[in-house]
């Protein structure tokens, strides 16, 4: 469907991409041995604590779900770890094995009682004195075999006192043997566990100062705003050994505690647990999670997404641009302009240079004008990046309107001066200044349904910048895409080695002709996800009705009474295509409907992304991939085509178990702009991988966001790269 | 609007509130200047190292997660490695006299000794000032110094705290691609993780 050279191109920009990735280093030789300083492994006499597994239910199915308390006796004056254990220390982990031919034992992350806070010297730790219960969920293996079975889990336990030993324990359980089950001391654990509120909770950074936000529907809760203790559960965000000052003004909790040395861009979304105690004097704990908006796009650990600087997101927006030229949309509008320079004589020199610098300010003036309004859109509050513009479908019709006149025009079906028709005449009879103003504009509208590779980046870097930073990144842009005219219209050099005019040019102007009908084709796939099914034919309808109008106009009949009708016909066409524009559903008139897309394959259907899925996803083991689409974003459909759906990636999926969450940007989405903004984003595509659950630790690694270029073996080996 | 002079004033309220006397030291800034003196009774200061680079390890070697990086050999080999490369290796106990990890000079000798330990000087640090001054948490925290002064690493050996030996080959080692990259005249790509092991055992205050 798309000229030969895309493919290529990607193949380029995927070099550039391959050689930015980074290299981990490994200090070599360590596995070499050295006989020499080998002592007794430090193995206590008399353990410091004891393990019991404490099954909530002991009768059980396969495929089952069973919540098991692990209780920890500590000895007097000595402590065990929280899953962020503070200034020194390790958290309590896990390894679940089946025994006597129970395997594929699941474990989902054990969850953590409130923790308290104990001073060591200036250090700070937090966990669990005397005793504590954590939870974790265990799902049986779908076949489980008959009768009694014994369930064991091996643990690491980091037990201190003022001195640290790691304990290893190993402790089980047996089910389907009548032996007695641990519901009431499963359910006081609960009761100590924080409560999840799905508060909505922000995190900000000042002066060293982190500052807690939170929306919460039970201010009473919190009368003693001296008891309240914050507990991160990443490390690093709070010097932990501070206090935590907190304040309420009518819902909105705040807490403020002086920040850790880590650098908090590192954590996308921070899960915090907010301890305090009640009126009647009850500790209590609520857990939170906020979104980091100080989050840079390196939040994974992709090549590309390092935090791009202003002059390399400049650059990268300027190559952005002059990729667009190269697009289906905007080829012919240059090449057509292109051509009105063959003819060109030496003293015509000036006039080309003016008209390089009026195309090039047409482009700039309209790109500012698209920019200023996105910004102050979002300035406004409104959920929408880059692309915004393709969300409502009346633009999308408009253009392909626009995309159907240019295309009947370099086809030769009628004449009007567009500055596209000029081919062949010489400069000086050519439009005026301001034809080639209006060219420029012109090439900003059609180049607006392309995003080019490189521009993501930028834009994204552009958007969580101050307006007069992202107002350069766009224009650099503009730019790039008026750059090759520019170029062509001040080196003489470059004009002549244009071909020399002749009738080829009117056949190569007929032949940009198909590169329009082909975008048209496209507008109309993108309308499709849009609208229904009788908006789409009456769209199509549109385009025809534009046409005859067209050719009514060329076919006046000379006896005035029909000449009158005629004209009247013609009219009456164009209104019922612009009638069309009011008719159009409002975009949010169609919610994200789970409905796959017509150009997807039917094996690789993702679930529709919404937030409560992914989190649901999250808190269980599989990996989850993310895919943020829209219809009208190519880049998105070739790699989807390229990468997504071919039979090595599908193959991975499979393989590893990998839960796949596709959004649809095609229409306005807050949600999934508010993903996009998590990741340093503005637009599609994004693709985000989270791995899976360590079994042994219960923790997810960091998620790591792919390439803006796929191909089927980035995915494939992001995949199977398991972390350990 | 509201929301955020809501919040800037508790920015403010929270600033009233006394810091700590001294400031973290900052990754990219000048490290903290000291002087200690060693298990031989030599002083060294920071400033004398100037135009080298320096690495500080804090141990107690009675904490698991240091007995993993000596009894394996793995501390040993990256100070001999990186001495041998003209790096000073100082290795700081900030372990308070009467508690767990302290060591005398001789004491600290004799470990050097027995454990075939390769560092260019071990520091006692009983009272605990070269250990506040770099907020160092745990044994074995370690930091890289550039050879202008400037702190660029502060963190964990590396990237696996378990307490077992059987790990350290498969681990990634911070502090050697640190080292690494700084003598290839590279900027060092992980500057700042999470220590594990023990806290230190500091002075009572």
């Amino acid at each position: 469907m798309y000229p030969r050279f895309i493919p290529a191109l990607f193949l380029a920009l995927l070099i550039f991409t391959a050689g930015a990735a980074h290299q981990a280093h490994a200090f070599p030789g360590t596995n070499a041995g050295a006989p020499a300083y080998r002592a007794a492994n430090p193995v206590p006499d008399t353990p410091n604590v004891t393990v019991t597994l404490l099954p909530e239910k002991t009768d059980l199915k396969g495929g089952e779900t069973v919540t098991v308390g692990i209780r920890q006796k500590i000895r007097k004056g000595w402590h065990t770890y929280w899953v962020n254990p503070g200034d020194s220390g390790t958290e309590t982990r896990a390894s679940w094995s089946g025994v006597g031919g129970i395997g594929g034992l699941k474990a989902d992350a054990i969850q953590w009682p409130v923790p308290k806070r104990m001073p060591i010297g200036p250090l700070m730790n937090f966990g669990y004195e005397n005793e504590v219960v954590l939870l974790q969920d265990i799902t049986l293996p779908k076949k489980l075999p008959a009768g009694p079975q014994t369930i064991t889990a091996d643990f690491e336990i980091l037990v201190c006192q003022e001195i640290c030993i790691p304990e290893s324990h190993t402790a089980s359980f047996t089910i389907n043997d009548g032996s007695e089950a641990h519901r009431q001391a499963v359910d006081q654990a609960r009761g100590k566990l924080p409560l999840d509120m799905g508060w909505q909770t922000e995190i900000a950074e000042e002066n060293g100062t982190l500052i807690v936000s939170t929306k919460t529907d039970m201010p009473s809760a919190f009368t003693k705003l001296r008891s309240i203790e914050l507990y991160p559960e990443e490390w690093g965000m709070i010097a932990n050994p501070e206090q935590s000052a907190a304040a309420l003004k009518n819902n909105v909790l705040a807490i403020t505690h002086k920040r850790g040395d880590r650098d908090l861009a590192e954590i996308p979304v921070a899960k915090l647990v907010i301890a305090y105690e009640d009126a009647s004097g009850a500790r209590k704990a609520i857990r939170v999670s906020a979104l980091n908006k100080l989050a840079a796009p390196n939040a994974g650990a992709s090549a590309e997404q390092k935090d791009i600087g202003f002059s390399k997101a400049l650059l990268l927006a300027f190559l952005g641009g002059l990729i667009l030229n190269l697009m289906p949309c905007v080829f012919p509008v240059l090449s057509m302009k292109a051509m009105s320079l063959v003819e060109l004589k030496d003293k015509e020199a000036a006039k080309a240079r003016l008209h390089g610098i009026v195309y090039t300010l047409g482009i700039l003036v309209s790109f500012a004008l698209v920019a200023g309004l996105l910004l102050i859109l979002k300035a406004g509050g409104a959920q929408i990046g880059w692309g915004f513009q393709l969300q409502h479908p009346a633009v999308i019709l408009f253009l392909a309107y626009l995309f159907l006149l240019l295309g009947l025009n370099l086809a030769g079906f009628f004449e009007i001066d567009f500055g596209l028709s000029n081919a062949g005449q010489s400069l000086a009879r050519q439009q005026g200044v301001a034809g080639t103003f209006f060219t420029g504009v012109l090439a900003t509208i059609v180049a607006t349904p392309c995003t080019a590779p490189f521009m993501a980046a930028a834009m994204g870097f552009a958007l969580t910048q101050s307006a007069a930073v992202a107002m350069s990144v766009f224009l650099a842009l503009g730019f790039g895409l008026a750059f090759p005219y520019l170029a062509l219209s001040f080196v003489p050099a470059l004009q002549r080695s244009l071909p020399r005019p002749g009738a080829w040019m009117e056949t190569f102007r007929q032949f940009l002709a198909f590169l329009m009908f082909i975008a048209v084709g496209w507008l109309i796939a993108v309308l499709a996800e849009q609208v229904g099914f009788i908006q789409l034919f009456y769209a199509q309808l549109g385009l025809v009705a534009v046409a005859f109008g067209i050719w009514l106009f060329k076919h006046l009949p000379s006896r005035r009474k029909w000449r009158f009708a005629v004209i009247i016909l013609a009219l009456l066409s164009f209104l019922f295509a612009i009638s069309n524009f009011f008719t159009e559903a409002a975009p949010q008139g169609r919610a994200i409907s789970g409905e796959p897309l017509a150009v997807e394959s039917p094996v690789l259907e993702g679930e529709p992304f919404t937030r409560a899925r992914l989190n649901a996803l999250l808190k269980g083991d599989d990996p989850v991939f993310v895919n943020m689409t829209a219809a009208w974003c190519i880049t998105c459909k070739v790699n989807e085509k390229v990468a997504l759906e071919t039979r090595r990636v599908r193959g991975a999926f499979d393989e590893y178990g990998v839960r796949y969450l596709k959004g649809d940007w095609t229409n306005q989405n807050p949600e999934i702009t508010n993903f996009l903004e998590e990741y340093g984003r503005s637009g599609v595509p994004i693709y985000v991988y989270y791995g899976p659950r360590n079994a042994m630790s219960g923790a997810r690694p960091a998620p790591v966001i792919l390439p803006q270029i796929l191909t089927a073996g980035i995915v494939a080996d992001s995949i199977a790269q398991q972390p350990q | 609007m509201i929301k955020t002079l809501f919040l800037g004033a508790f920015a403010a309220m929270a600033m009233l509130t006394p810091a700590q006397a001294q400031a973290a030291p900052v990754i990219g800034e000048a490290a903290p200047a000291f002087t200690g003196t060693d298990s031989n009774g030599k002083e060294h200061s920071l400033a004398d190292y100037k135009g080298k680079i320096v690495v500080l390890e804090w141990t107690n070697h009675e904490c698991p997660y240091v007995v993993k990086h000596y009894d394996s050999g793995n501390m040993q080999k990256l100070q001999e490695s990186y001495t041998g490369k003209d790096v000073v290796w100082l290795t700081v106990n900030s372990g308070a006299a009467g508690k767990q990890g302290h060591r005398t000079a001789e004491q600290a000798n004799e470990i050097i000794a027995s454990k075939g330990a390769k560092q260019t000087a071990y520091l006692l640090d009983g009272e605990g000032v070269i250990g506040r001054a770099y907020e160092a948490k745990v044994s074995p925290h370690m930091f890289v110094i550039d050879a202008q002064g400037v702190l660029v690493y502060d963190g964990a050996i590396d990237d696996n705290d378990s307490a077992s030996q059987d790990v350290i080959a498969a681990s990634e080692n911070y502090v050697a691609a640190a080292l690494d990259a700084l003598l290839a005249g590279n900027a060092v790509e992980t500057s700042k993780t999470k220590p594990y092991g023990c806290g230190v055992k500091y002075k009572d205050e």
